[in-house]
């Protein structure tokens, strides 16, 4: 033995003078082998193992002054053979550091406080347990304790070197510098995706025994905004360590724990740090920002998500229903070409004798009359054109910007996103786009006010003429509805508003209440958490319906809404009401002729069937 | 029947047309949006990566809990995965017999083809040996782990990952790698239609994809790393320190003199 021991040292000597060059760090010239990044061999299990070490990395890391027998203690011989797990809370002999502290440096204290966290060894551990806890090195890799790039190095080193000359004092920067910039050097998404590692692998979890909402820890988190601005980019936001960490890092503790950051007790402090939430007050700690939706565990955020549902297939439902009877009677009684610019007034051919009234004489007088397709009649004032100009807008730009947040997990809204400038910039255009909007609602419902005051005011008040709903709007969905049947030979006589945008309308008022409010949770949670009734619900009820309410408020818009305005036969491909205000006559005669008929009396329309019936009008050849 | 009769039945054969594609239209678009948003991201592999290549990738992201020191991307992984006939087959850590050398034996799959140890040749003095890049790329840097770095001690860096030592013959007056192109396809052809082949059909095609390939490993190390080795390391480009570790075998003389080598006392902190 003693001869392989002189052996080995004389050809030790032989292979440093060969190698020429060792690293400072690499005393034992390690990397004479390890600096090979195909140095990989299989474990007795078949595992691929690698072994590769980057010089270069190392060096330029904290560890880098460190040999590698200074971790790797037990390793005495080539092949290495089974060695053990380095031990990073042996003592380490420093010399530097014992000349200024006078002890030896040892991780030993950080590694205590982390036995002393929840996901620390314990005495009482199962071993079989006890082997699947994490170790520092499960979280800690070497790569981490590089220089920071995104502070300039030698400015910042400049200034330390006008004092302190000594060797090593770069290592102590790295140090310093990695501390002081954050919670972890891990990237957030590396944070979420360690921690998921263990939370959110049922395997594992089966075997340890981890349930309840521990164990869907991660799966509840990445229902939140936070963890979707960390997928698309952003760093401005929440990772598992901001709030289950304090500053000291490794005390992880239960949140049933008063020691713990997320105890109850504490959480809304938590909140406070690093400038997350400055103003959140006790009232925060009834709110769960993790969102369950398991019907055990987040019942509330479970019903209005079952309920949301059944709203929307119901609503889907009913609108493609009618969309396609009235596109198939449109087309069937052809009541136009499908494109607008080619319809063209039907001959009439039995024309009733003119006597009296001659309003409402002629049956779907819509389809023999011409029009203007910039609009013939006056429907909506100069306010209404803006508020529908802002609204479709505002509306378009946050649906745009939303969208991709809502389906974070597409790798099509993360090109998107991308193209956009990245999630700060979506993020601004979105909040921008909202707080116009919502002045715009707030403008229209001034307008409807004081209009209706003027109206009262003026004796021109007809509840008719308004978007309230009344019975009428029943009778004639079921009479419009037999139109499409074929059961009816036209359709029914309807107001200024029919029963298809008062439903829009009604629907609009219920989406930008919710989307508003909503919307506020999420920007303003500190405070909205404060003032909204049943808060513990309705506030995580109120983010999860952000999302699924724009969804159906969107699906309602470009399905619905675009159909009956610019894509029915006869309509396509645009009216141009929404922009000069007019509505053309055959649309005014069909959908709303008590308003036609309202018009005519008042003068400000003229009575197409006069002009029909005495053959005057210039579209009957 | 009437036309009025005949009229409603066709609305009612269109009501039930509508009311039916409204509810699985309905029903998919208020499911398919949940589902949508509740599917996890999966990473997938890049159209321009190679299979070999990215599921490397994935067992070191596996791993990375377990290799406290990270290293760097390996860069010639990739740029010949799928244009090495072996590679494609026995992927870049073939060696794994010889449980006390297979990691020294498998990082020379960084630098040199497989038939430059593999070659069935009985005389091989004849044998020259150049550099071969994968078909498609002419880096213009010198090959990576030909020089070092005198301040860091380590490889000098350089953007030429890819190129390796391959041994060459004279075809048609022109010294050319002994590597065919034509065998990558079928390489490729034959690992996606393996499982579609008789044991008889797999053992012809692969006796005759091997018909140049010796298996031999580790015993012919000083061929190659000692003072009159067939490779000459300075004609290639290594500068003399590299030359001079490369010839006197700074690895394989641990492995090969001793069977175990200890680290002497010396280096033992106090």
């Amino acid at each position: 033995m003693k001869f392989f021991k002189t052996s080995g040292f004389l050809t030790a000597l032989l292979l440093f003078l060969s190698a020429g060059i060792s690293l400072a760090g690499d005393p034992e010239n390690c990397l004479l082998c390890h600096k090979y990044q195909r140095l990989r061999g299989y474990t007795a299990d078949g595992t691929l193992r690698n072994y590769y070490v980057d010089g270069k990395l190392y060096q330029d890391s904290i560890h880098g002054k460190l040999s590698c027998i200074d971790c790797h203690s037990d390793i005495e011989k080539v092949p290495h053979g089974n060695i053990e797990k380095v031990d990073c809370a042996k003592v380490c002999h420093l010399d530097r550091w014992k000349a200024l502290s006078g002890t030896d440096f040892s991780h030993k204290e950080v590694a205590d406080a982390f036995n002393k966290s929840i996901h620390g060894k314990k005495p009482d551990d199962k071993p079989e347990i006890a082997a699947l806890k994490p170790d520092c090195k499960y979280c800690h890799l070497n790569d981490l304790y590089v220089l920071p790039q995104d502070i300039p190095p030698d400015k910042v080193m400049k200034r330390c070197l006008n004092c302190h000359k000594e060797k090593g004092i770069d290592q102590i920067f790295i140090h310093m510098s990695h501390r002081m910039r954050q919670k972890t050097s891990r990237p957030p998404l590396e944070v979420v995706a360690l921690c998921a590692s263990c939370h959110a692998d049922k395997d594992f979890q089966n075997v340890v025994g981890m349930e309840g909402p521990v164990a869907e820890a991660v799966s509840t988190y990445k229902e939140t905004i936070h963890y979707r601005i960390l997928q698309f980019g952003g760093t401005d936001t929440a990772h598992c360590i901001s709030c289950h960490a304090s500053e000291s890092i490794h005390n992880i503790q239960p949140g049933t724990d008063p020691q713990s950051s997320v105890h109850p007790e504490n959480r809304y402090q938590t909140c406070q740090t690093e400038g997350c939430h400055p103003g959140a007050g006790a009232m925060i700690a009834s709110v769960d920002s993790h969102l369950s939706k398991h019907k055990d565990k987040g019942p509330e955020i479970h019903l209005a998500e079952v309920i949301m549902q059944g709203v929307m297939f119901f609503t889907l439902f009913l609108l493609f229903t009618l969309m396609g009877m009235e596109t198939y009677r449109r087309i069937k009684n052809r009541d136009a070409r499908f494109f607008r610019w080619l319809r063209k007034p039907r001959h009439l051919t039995q024309a009733p004798a003119l006597s009296g009234d001659p309003i409402g004489k002629i049956s779907n007088l819509h389809r023999y009359v011409n029009f203007d397709p910039k609009g013939d009649l006056p429907r909506y004032s100069l306010h209404i054109i803006i508020n529908h100009t802002l609204m479709a807008i505002t509306f378009s730009m946050a649906v745009i910007t939303g969208l991709p947040l809502f389906f974070h997990n597409s790798e099509l809204s993360h090109q998107f996103i991308n193209l956009l400038g990245g999630i700060n910039v979506t993020r601004m255009i979105h909040r921008i786009n909202a707080a116009i909007f919502t002045l715009n609602c707030a403008y229209h419902v001034a307008v409807v006010i004081l209009g209706i005051a003027r109206q009262l005011k003026n004796g021109t008040f007809d509840i008719k003429r308004t978007q309230f709903p009344l019975w009428k709007d029943v009778k004639d969905f079921y009479c419009d509805f037999r139109y499409f049947l074929g059961f009816e030979n036209s359709r029914p006589k309807m107001e200024k508003f029919m029963y298809k945008q008062k439903l829009h309308y009604l629907a609009q008022i219920w989406g930008c209440s919710v989307l508003t409010l909503s919307g506020c949770c999420l920007l303003f949670p500190e405070f909205m958490v404060q003032y909204i009734p049943f808060a513990k619900v309705s506030f995580n009820v109120l983010r999860l319906m952000h999302g699924e309410e724009s969804i159906l408020a969107f699906l309602v818009i470009a399905l619905w809404h675009m159909y009956n305005v610019h894509i029915a036969p006869g309509r396509f491909p645009v009216q141009w009401t929404f922009w000069t205000g007019r509505i053309a006559k055959d649309h005014q005669i069909e959908e709303h002729f008590l308003e036609y008929q309202r018009q005519v009396r008042e003068g400000v329309a003229q009575c197409e069937e006069e002009k029909l019936l005495k053959g005057e009008s210039p579209d009957v050849k | 029947m009437s036309n009025n009769g005949n009229s409603r039945l066709e609305a009612f054969i269109v009501f039930a047309i509508v009311v039916t594609a409204a509810a699985v239209l309905s029903g998919w678009l208020t499911f398919s949006v949940q589902f949508e948003r509740q599917k996890e991201i999966k990473v997938k592999k890049p159209k321009s990566m190679s299979l070999a290549a990215w599921q490397m990738k994935e067992l070191e992201r596996k791993q990375q809990h377990e290799h406290f020191h990270l290293g760097l991307e390996d860069k010639a992984l990739d740029a010949w995965a799928e244009k090495s006939t072996c590679i494609i087959c026995h992927t870049v850590y073939p060696h794994g017999r010889n449980k006390q050398a297979m990691a020294i034996i498998n990082l020379h799959t960084e630098f040199v083809t497989c038939n430059t140890c593999h070659l069935k040749l009985t005389d091989k003095s004849t044998l020259r040996f150049g550099w071969v890049n994968p078909p498609g790329m002419t880096p213009a840097e010198k090959p990576y782990g030909t020089s070092i770095d005198p301040e860091t001690g380590v490889f000098t860096q350089t953007g030429n990952h890819v190129s390796k030592i391959t041994p060459l013959h004279m075809v048609d007056g022109a010294l050319r790698p002994y590597m065919s192109e034509q065998d990558f396809s079928a390489a490729l052809n034959y690992m996606a239609e393996k499982d579609t082949y008789s044991e008889a059909q797999k053992q012809s095609i692969v006796d005759a994809m091997h018909k140049d390939t010796e298996i031999k490993e580790f015993v012919l190390c000083r061929q190659c790393h000692s003072t009159d080795g067939i490779i000459p390391f300075e004609k290639l480009g290594f500068d003399q320190t590299r030359t001079n570790q490369l010839r006197r075998m700074e690895i394989g003389g641990m492995l090969t003199n001793y069977d175990t080598f200890y680290f002497p006392d010396l280096f033992k902190q106090e």
